[in-house]
């Protein structure tokens, strides 16, 4: 019985334009402001107009003194660029967490930890009056119609405490976070009176570069500028690099975005057909001629070799990995015996690479590294055999199967993905009661999820590699936490707007209606129940760490770094 | 199942909540409200929505409105009531327990029934049956025990224990007090000897002074080190060896013992209670009982016939039946045997001497077998002795014969008939009379005059007339003498051991051939005994020899005189009822003879 | 490998110490005079350590080590109770009421405990294998559902087929079986008769359907499917959390007779005043 195939009508790029009220003497307005009005609208296809793109992928901003533009942390998906006034970046130290709308996490001490046995609310969800009006005073910005917008309370503190750089009308921030998908690196609020900012989300700031020259070579400077020298020097083989060497290196870097910025949404909804494997086009494909080194900086790619009529998926590999060194170091050191690429890399979802072509690696890179850092020779594959190494091929650690399971399901992205093992599982609910215990009697994760085997992931957030949750919060509520990472949400200042419950791909957030004390929910003005956002924060408040996996009793259960496979392939066959 | 069935579609939205204690009371058909019961137990449920009040733009006076969650059916099409009450309202539910809170519940329930029923039982009149451990022992339950609780008249317990005394409540302050306590740990654990305890002193209400023990114990021990009650119904049980050995394994302890018995008299060692029993007091070591022992099997005084695998020698299977019930056998002085004719105590009168045929047999079973050599007796109990004097009984007959004749023709003086007749029984021997003077009369004789026949190795017996008692030469061991040897005539251990008996049979079917006079014959005589010899001298020497190893008739040293190499035994008919004991005949191959 | 080790190492320690305590009961049995007093307090001292389990769950915060790490400690000191009560004993059966009751409640926790870990180790493999993971306490929520889904059905071939045969068949056969939990013994014991049976009577009334009414029929079949399935899960998560009835409450009871046990065995014994 086929599954009769899922119909809709393909989401057109612009069906839902960042601001549907842009207005025409807007878009006159910028097209006559530099950068756009360098830009020649003959380079633009005619089906991607300079014009609409400035109508459909940007919005104008207008901040008053003081208010956040940007968090330090955050992810965002935007880069901004001023129009008039001027704003801050504060280069250091970072804004207190407060400020950003986030909450310091501490562990609790022995005598606070003592206390949740008798000092937590008897009924669900519940906040207390106090803490209930806290947050609407936190929250209450200026809602300029559905956006919420933060105030930091006292700039020329902030200016006097805190090291800032002003930006000024015609420059642009932000651009690294928004192509690439890793957090923004500073914080931005808006310093004169009124700061007008052009917002252009990554499609639009992607369309640009691609059909401008100038801007293209701008962002590209400023990318090369700010990140790509932290970036080289994070991997091994470039590490002691001579610093000349580097910036020929990285005079000749190219870098690329693959696959769908806006994954996850697709994702939910390509979830139930088979075209998955489509969705994922391929970077490099096995049996290429290698002609450069990819290495991802955010976003993750499946490697994958030809078996049978298909393909089997090896490994998946992630930020800070590198595909091709092997048959690139294999060439330079074997010239008379080439290899070709021996894996498949496919986008998952959305990659971020940087890639360094072969005669720059051949020619500056590989001559200066030690012979210890090369990787090993390739052993070409036998004939009607797939070749594999015992270090790339993880499917022999944890099973095809679960690797499959793993990729397909995108739970490659979690660092504390909970994994259940359903054959010692006695059902007994101890870990969401000690999940319940530790959070004010609030379970904070759902024992049910998709099942491969014997194993079972449960809808409990895996603290992502890449976590789209993070996309979009207005308030700031759901951050990284500094110290362990971990992705938490600040109660107090989530307004229940529901985008990191919706970005979520694998429903670990749920909304609650809170309670007052006496267990009623509470409603707002509007007779509408009060929502927040909830999610597993991996016990960063207690002194046991997660207490789920600490409560099980059959050692069933287990917080798994998906990026460490070796562990999971221990407690796997535990 | 081959196929794994899916995971059934649920409301993922909401959280599930196993910590709360109360669930909705509609969860149980599958319809659970999203807000739950409250903290108490108590349903929240009031109505579908909550109406809003809101006046437009333009309105003097608003209106309700209902404020329905999209997710749960959105704003309905009745819309509140004028009074601001929602139109749909919910029914409440009974909340119910979740299982959890269930179970706490049901544990509470079972420790306070658990506790009441333990309350009822130990407050219930069958509080003693209850708490006992197991019966008490035979001799606890005795009336006279059960006489002395005066103090609690529905069992026993006050009388040993005190804390039965006062009520239940006390008994924590009991168990407190009580020395080893609870808390008590080093006393708990050490291996030092328990001195008198608290029950002990209840013990020696009954049980005086020791007196169960012998009185110069210096080591106050309590009593129930060894003497544990509560074992169940029956005889209380013996203390076991580790406690007695527990004293009497300590040299230093005997030691002290000792000194303290010198100062008591010796009327105190005399305390086992008669109760009407007859009580043999046997003498007392010198030392007492403090001999160090080490373990019953090994070291124990009395016992170390066992240890040292001591056999009773004596394995003749006395047939006390017959001798002690026929009234046919009687003692020397016409009485009945009693036991205390053979078994009589040594000098310690703690054990009783050994049975000797000497002493004790003797006396009716007499090996002499030549009245006019009264001391001349066959040697009993070595085998080597008997032996030897066999072979030299034949110097015995021809002791005989040239003494009284016997053997040749006409020859037969010395020898008379019996005079009494068949009653007395008597002995003939041949025709002389002299001889027969010798025998006792057997005190089984009556059994011979009934006529049983035996049979010798060579084919008949004769049974002789037994003399009478009044004719027969009293003979009496002087008390003392041990000796069990008559005085061989000569030295026996120059004799060579006989042979064996398998050649028996052959010998009977051959002595039968030798046409020898016995068979069939009641009477016998020495007489026929002559003429059998008679007989064998006629036979040639080549016939002799050829019978002779026929026989496998060896040569002895003191060959028979002329006729026979071997020796002829002469038992009288006394000795063993007439059968001669099969190692008698084992290896004796002479020709046995019974008379008289 | 991690549970055999686990295993192995509980063994060893369990092995040892029982060896330990079986000698120095020997050894000491004739010269410690109060040798029962002392093997009484360690068994008790063991047995609440025991009882600590329960404490310990509710508080899962606190640093005390994981709850495996706990549980393992559970079972093999549960095992060492077994020993160290045999030699309190002396190896006899007791006698007299209060310390039979005693002895048997010790011996029900006990088997108890046995129980529980060897369905805690065989029930989880049966529900994976079977599949159809449902959370407990939304059982009832699906079961409703398709109740509803079956009901539904059946009445609409009503008007499908213009016939009542699946409606009157549901009524008669279907109705009990989709309304509440059902067959839990059967599932216990793995047995599958129950359901087989309903099905056949399902296949039994296919001679008398139309085209339409046998699908509408296979569809109502394979609810019938999910509902034992729904069964299964139900009766093994509920023995899996009915044996701890079994298990604390006598636990309980044991310790409240341990309490008058020390008052009695002291309060009688031979030093008391």
């Amino acid at each position: 019985m086929a599954n009769p195939s899922l119909t809709f009508d393909r989401p057109q790029r612009w069906d839902a334009a960042f601001d549907p009220e842009m207005k025409e003497a807007a878009i006159e307005r910028l097209l006559a402001t530099a950068p756009f009005s360098r830009m020649k609208v003959d380079n633009f296809p005619a089906r991607l107009p300079l014009r609409d793109i400035l109508k459909n992928d940007t919005r104008i901003h207008t901040y008053r003194r003081g208010e956040l533009v940007m968090r330090e942390g955050d992810y965002g998906t935007s880069a901004f660029l001023v129009l008039s006034g001027t704003v801050r970046v504060v280069l250091g130290p970072s804004l207190p967490a407060s400020m950003l709308g986030r909450r310091l996490f501490f562990r609790k001490n022995i005598f606070k930890a003592v206390a949740q046995l008798w000092a937590y609310h008897r009924e669900p969800e519940s906040f207390s009056v106090r803490e209930l009006q806290k947050d609407l005073s936190a929250t209450a910005g200026d809602n300029q119609g559905k956006e919420t917008r933060v105030f930091l309370q006292d700039v020329p503190r902030i200016l006097d405490k805190h090291k800032t750089a002003v930006i000024e009308g015609g420059e642009f921030f932000g651009e690294i976070a928004a192509l690439s998908r890793m957090p923004r690196t500073a914080s931005v609020f808006a310093e004169s009176e009124e700061a007008e900012l052009l917002e252009i989300r990554w499609q639009g700031l992607r369309d640009l570069m691609k059909y401008d020259a100038a801007l293209r070579l701008h962002i590209d400077q400023i990318y090369r500028e700010r990140a790509l020298a932290v970036a080289l020097r994070e991997i091994p083989i470039f590490k002691n690099l001579s610093v000349e060497t580097l910036g020929k290196v990285m005079a000749r870097t190219e870098f690329g975005t693959y696959g769908d910025y806006d994954w996850s949404g697709e994702y939910k909804r390509l979830l139930q057909t088979e075209g998955m494997r489509r969705q994922e086009p391929a970077i490099a494909e096995e049996g290429d001629y290698p002609n450069g080194v990819i290495l991802i900086k955010a976003g993750f790619g499946r490697l994958s070799q030809k078996f049978g009529n298909g393909h089997r998926t090896l490994n998946y590999i992630g930020a800070g990995q590198i595909y091709g060194l092997q048959e690139i170091a294999h060439n330079w050191r074997k010239p008379e015996a080439p290899v070709s690429m021996q894996y498949t890399l496919r986008v998952m979802g959305y990659t971020h690479v940087i890639k360094i072509p072969t005669d720059v690696m051949e020619g500056l890179v590989l001559p200066e590294v030690a012979k210890s850092l090369l990787p090993p020779l390739v052993t070409p594959p036998a004939e009607d055999r797939v070749a594999t190494s015992a270090e790339g091929d993880v499917a022999l650690k944890i099973g095809a199967d679960m690797l499959e399971f793993l990729t397909e399901n995108r739970f490659f992205n979690g660092t504390a993905t909970m994994m259940i093992d359903l054959d010692r599982c006695t059902r007994c609910d101890d870990c969401v009661r000690a999940c319940a215990a530790a959070h004010d009697g609030n379970p904070r994760f759902l024992r049910h999820g998709p099942i491969s085997g014997k194993l079972m992931v449960a809808n409990a957030c895996m603290h992502c590699v890449d976590p789209v949750c993070m996309i979009g919060c207005p308030t700031g509520a759901i951050h990284r936490d500094s110290f362990g990472g971990q992705v938490v949400i600040n109660p107090s200042t989530c307004i229940g707007c529901k985008a990191c419950f919706n970005n979520c791909p694998y429903e670990a957030i749920r909304m609650v209606e809170i309670r007052d004390e006496r267990g009623d929910i509470v409603l707002d003005t509007e007779t509408k129940p009060i929502l927040k956002a909830t999610k597993c924060d991996l016990c960063v408040e207690q002194i046991t760490g997660p207490a789920c996996a600490h409560a099980c009793p059959h050692g069933a259960m287990a917080r798994v770094n998906m990026n460490d496979l070796d562990m999971f392939s221990d407690w796997l066959k535990r | 199942m081959s196929e794994r069935l899916p995971p059934p579609d649920f409301n993922t939205l909401q959280y599930e909540r196993p910590n709360m204690k109360w669930v909705c009371g509609k969860a149980s058909c599958g319809q659970a409200c999203r807000l739950g019961p409250d903290s108490k137990g108590r349903c929240r449920v009031t109505s579908e929505c909550k109406p809003a009040y809101e006046i437009k733009p333009g309105e003097k006076t608003g209106r309700y409105r209902c404020t329905r969650p999209t997710e749960h059916g959105g704003p309905c099409p009745g819309g509140p009531l004028p009074d601001g009450t929602c139109c749909r309202r919910l029914t409440r539910c009974a909340p119910v327990l979740s299982l959890r809170a269930k179970r706490i519940n049901f544990t509470i329930c079972t420790v306070i029934v658990t506790t009441g029923l333990l309350l009822v039982a130990l407050c219930g009149p069958a509080r003693w049956n209850f708490i006992s451990p197991g019966p008490l022992s035979q001799q606890h339950s005795t009336f006279t025990f059960a006489h002395r609780a005066k103090q609690d008249e529905k069992g026993n317990c006050a009388v040993c224990h005190t804390a039965a005394r006062t009520g239940v409540a006390s008994w924590f302050l009991n168990a407190d007090k009580a020395k080893p306590g609870p808390h008590d740990f080093r006393e708990l654990a050490s291996t030092d000897p328990v001195g008198l305890t608290a029950i002990d002193q209840n013990c020696l209400q009954c049980h005086a002074g020791h007196s169960f023990h012998e009185p110069n114990v210096v080591d106050e021990r309590s009593c129930g080190t060894c003497h544990v009650e509560h074992q169940g119904p029956g005889r209380m049980h013996s203390p076991p060896d580790s406690a007695c050995l527990a004293c009497h394994a300590d040299s230093g302890v005997m030691q002290a013992s000792i000194m303290s018995a010198a100062s008591l008299p010796a009327a105190a060692f005399d305390y086992r209670p008669v109760q009407g029993r007859e009580i043999f007091h046997e003498p007392r070591p010198r030392d007492g009982y403090t001999r160090v022992v080490h373990s019953f099997s090994r070291d124990h005084p009395e016992f170390e016939f066992i240890a040292d695998r001591l056999k009773d020698p004596d394995t003749l299977k006395f047939n006390h039946q017959l001798h002690l019930g026929s009234t046919n056998v009687t003692a020397i002085k016409a009485r009945k045997l009693t036991c205390s004719d053979c078994h009589q105590p040594d000098s310690s009168g703690y054990h009783f001497q050994r049975i000797s045929f000497d002493l004790h047999c003797q006396q009716c079973h007499s090996l002499q077998f030549d009245v006019r050599n009264p001391g001349l007796r066959i040697p009993h109990g070595d085998a080597e002795h008997v032996r030897a004097f066999l072979q030299s009984a034949t110097a015995v007959r021809r002791l005989c014969r040239r003494q009284t004749g016997v053997g040749r023709p006409g020859a037969g003086a010395g020898l008379r008939r019996g005079t009494t007749g068949a009653a007395a029984g008597g002995v003939r021997f041949g025709r002389g009379t002299g001889a027969s003077r010798l025998f006792q009369r057997s005190p089984l004789g009556s059994r011979f005059r009934a006529g049983r026949r035996h049979r010798d190795g060579f084919g008949g017996i004769s049974r002789l007339r037994l003399l009478p008692r009044s004719e027969t030469v009293p003979y009496r061991r002087a008390a003392g003498d041990r000796s069990g040897s008559a005085g061989s005539l000569a030295d026996p251990r120059q004799f060579q051991p006989c042979q064996s008996p398998r050649q028996r049979p052959q010998r009977r079917r051959q002595g039968a051939l030798l046409g020898m006079p016995f068979g069939g014959k009641q009477q016998a005589d020495i007489g026929h005994f002559a003429a059998a010899e008679r007989n064998l001298r006629r036979v040639s020497q080549p016939q002799r020899r050829r019978l002779r190893k026929l026989l496998h008739v060896p040569q002895l040293p003191h060959p028979a005189e002329g006729f026979c190499d071997g020796p002829v035994m002469l038992i009288p008919t006394t000795i063993h009822g007439g059968l001669l004991p099969s190692r008698c005949r084992r290896f004796c191959r002479a020709r046995i003879v019974y008379h008289g | 490998m991690r549970f055999s080790q686990q295993r192995g190492f509980g063994l060893t320690v369990l092995i040892i110490l029982s060896v330990e305590i079986v000698l120095l009961h020997w050894f000491y049995a004739g010269s410690m005079t109060h040798l029962a007093y002392l093997t009484g307090w360690g068994l008790l001292s063991v047995i609440l350590l025991l009882a600590l389990y329960n404490g310990r769950k509710k508080v899962p915060f606190f640093p005390l080590l994981s709850s495996e790490e706990w549980l393992q400690f559970h079972i093999y000191a549960g095992l060492l109770t077994g020993v160290i009560f045999a030699v309190h004993i002396s190896y006899r059966i007791p006698t007299g009421w209060f310390q039979g009751i005693l002895a048997a409640l010790y011996l029900l926790v006990m088997a108890s405990g046995f129980f529980g870990l060897f369905i805690s180790r065989s029930i989880p493999k049966r529900l994976t294998t079977r599949g159809g993971e449902v959370l407990f306490e939304r059982i009832p929520a699906v079961r409703r559902q398709l109740q509803e889904q079956a009901e539904k059905l059946a009445l609409e071939s009503v008007g499908q087929s213009r016939s009542a045969t699946i409606a009157e068949f549901y009524l008669r056969e279907l109705k009990p079986f989709f309304e509440g939990a059902q067959n839990c013994t059967s599932h216990w014991s793995e047995n599958a008769s129950p359901v087989n049976h309903i099905l056949t009577k399902i296949s039994d009334v296919h001679r008398y359907l139309d085209e339409q009414e046998r699908a509408t029929l296979e569809k109502i079949a394979a609810l019938v499917r999910q509902k034992d399935g729904l069964d299964y899960h139900y009766a093994q998560q509920m023995l899996l959390k009915l044996w701890l009835f079994v298990h604390i409450p006598l636990t309980y009871s044991l310790l409240v007779f341990t309490v008058v046990h020390v008052t009695l065995v002291f309060a009688f014994s031979g030093g008391a005043k």
